[in-house]
């Protein structure tokens, strides 16, 4: 990972919501407009099975479509990685929300434009943690400053996790650990990978 | 019918100003195998394009900055589409004013049938994009080809049987050939769909026929039988049907669907049971 970003552990995540709730309250975000989303895999289809949770939120992708895409330059990638979305600028055309493949952009109706995660990059430029990172009350969710090496065993792609479309996000993913979640996991990867 | 939020305004930009490029299209084609230019046709096909541009903004959350759309021409492939639309109705406009001081030109529709081919060929690659496999392939292709299907129709009723019949041949069979191709690749798409859209891709063969019959094999047996005005309205009627169903059943790549299959994979998958 060369650009600032995410780590996420799935083992250490209870999907607690604390990262939404900490996203929401230091960028005034309203519930239907969080920038953070904590989406669960495996509850509704096998219930009592293992399940764990992505707190997924902007990526700030080496190659992020929705700056590529966007006709007015409302995009910009800063030198440390992270991708900023200037509102002065948005056409409020929602053509990024077409062009992620994560579904992150998201058109506000009342205001007009798009908006999303930043990276709480006024908390960085100030020397401090993302306000998800800050709350994370089991640290599964750290902070990745650029520094171009990969942090331990974590990886870009998770079973619910996957990069179509050569965006290289900046997300990583620590597996899960245990007998059981150990083979949730390796039992959907051998599956996605057909 | 339901689509995904706030895409309205695209299918009917899409369906007017497809149809009035795909007019001035036609009309060049036409020219281009030696019938006379039906002013008529380059008119209508101008004031569609026109409306369709102007309804284009209500899909802006902030129509004001429009302008700024041009900013990245050459990089972004909305710019590029918003500067084909407008060089398309320039060239339109230029035409329909030649002809109204009575001079003519061979060259000008042409070049107006040139441009507007490039804004229909712009609208099929705006939605060119890595990773999502539900817009790709020969539904890029779908806008040029069923806007000049409907272009041709159009003249071909208005000029009577007199007219050279090779144009609307030749885009008729490109547009069967694109769509059957969309058509395969939608049936194949396997990501999952939201409850309330679930209706609308069970009925998915019903409206992707409907669009079939109306846009190509109705239309085309009418003017072979009965070449009435019927028929304009007729072939629109498969135009709008073509657009809606391109947004309709898109299903775009995002971590929700992709969860979604993951999900799907569970529920097939042999996996160990927490104790």
């Amino acid at each position: 990972m060369s650009g600032a970003g995410f780590v996420l552990d799935l083992h250490r995540c209870v999907g607690c919501g604390a990262c939404v709730l900490a996203c929401r309250v230091e960028n005034g975000r309203v519930e239907s407009e969080a920038w953070r989303r904590v989406l669960p895999l495996n509850l509704r289809r096998q219930p009592g099975g293992p399940t764990y949770f992505l707190s997924v939120a902007c990526h700030h992708c080496e190659e992020p479509a929705c700056l590529n895409g966007c006709p007015s330059g409302a995009y910009e990638k800063r030198a440390d990685g992270i991708v900023v979305h200037h509102e002065a600028r948005c056409l409020g055309c929602r053509y990024c929300e077409m062009t992620c493949p994560f579904g992150t952009p998201r058109f506000e109706a009342h205001r007009g434009v798009v908006s999303k995660c930043h990276l709480c990059a006024h908390r960085i430029d100030d020397g401090r943690e993302p306000a998800c990172v800050a709350a994370c009350p089991t640290e599964a969710l750290r902070f990745a400053p650029a520094s171009g090496a990969d942090e331990g065993d974590a990886r870009p792609a998770v079973p619910g996790f996957v990069d179509p479309a050569g965006c290289r996000p900046s997300l990583r993913f620590v597996p899960p650990k245990g007998a059981v979640r150990d083979g949730l996991f390796q039992a959907l990867e051998k599956r996605m990978r057909r | 019918m339901s689509q995904p939020a706030g895409q309205t305004p695209l299918v009917v930009f899409t369906s007017l100003a497809g149809a009035g490029a795909g007019l001035v299209a036609a009309t060049a084609m036409f020219v281009a195998a030696g019938a006379p230019m039906s002013r008529q046709a380059v008119v209508v096909g101008v004031v569609l394009q026109a409306v369709g541009l102007a309804v284009s903004l209500t899909h802006l959350g902030r129509p004001l900055r429009a302008t700024l759309a041009l900013t990245r021409v050459g990089r972004s492939a909305l710019s590029n589409e918003v500067l084909m639309a407008t060089q398309s109705l320039m060239w339109g406009v230029g035409l329909v004013a030649l002809t109204a001081t009575g001079r003519s030109v061979k060259a000008v529709p042409l070049f107006a049938g040139a441009f507007s081919v490039l804004f229909l060929v712009s609208i099929g690659l705006v939605y060119r994009i890595r990773g999502q496999a539900s817009w790709g392939g020969a539904s890029i292709c779908t806008p040029l080809t069923s806007g000049c299907l409907f272009g041709a129709i159009t003249i071909r009723t208005l000029m009577g049987p007199g007219t050279p019949v090779t144009p609307l041949l030749l885009v008729l069979t490109l547009d069967a050939v694109m769509f059957l191709l969309r058509w395969r690749a939608i049936a194949r798409l396997r990501w999952p769909v939201e409850p309330d859209r679930a209706t609308t891709f069970l009925r998915r063969d019903r409206w992707l026929s409907a669009r079939l019959v109306l846009l190509d094999a109705f239309p085309i047996s009418l003017l072979i039988v009965w070449p009435t005005p019927l028929v304009i309205g007729v072939a629109a009627a498969g135009l709008v049907i073509d657009r809606w169903s391109f947004y309709a059943f898109g299903l775009p790549h995002t971590t929700e669907r992709e969860i979604g299959r993951a999900e799907d994979a569970i529920a097939t998958a042999s996996i160990p049971q927490e104790p």
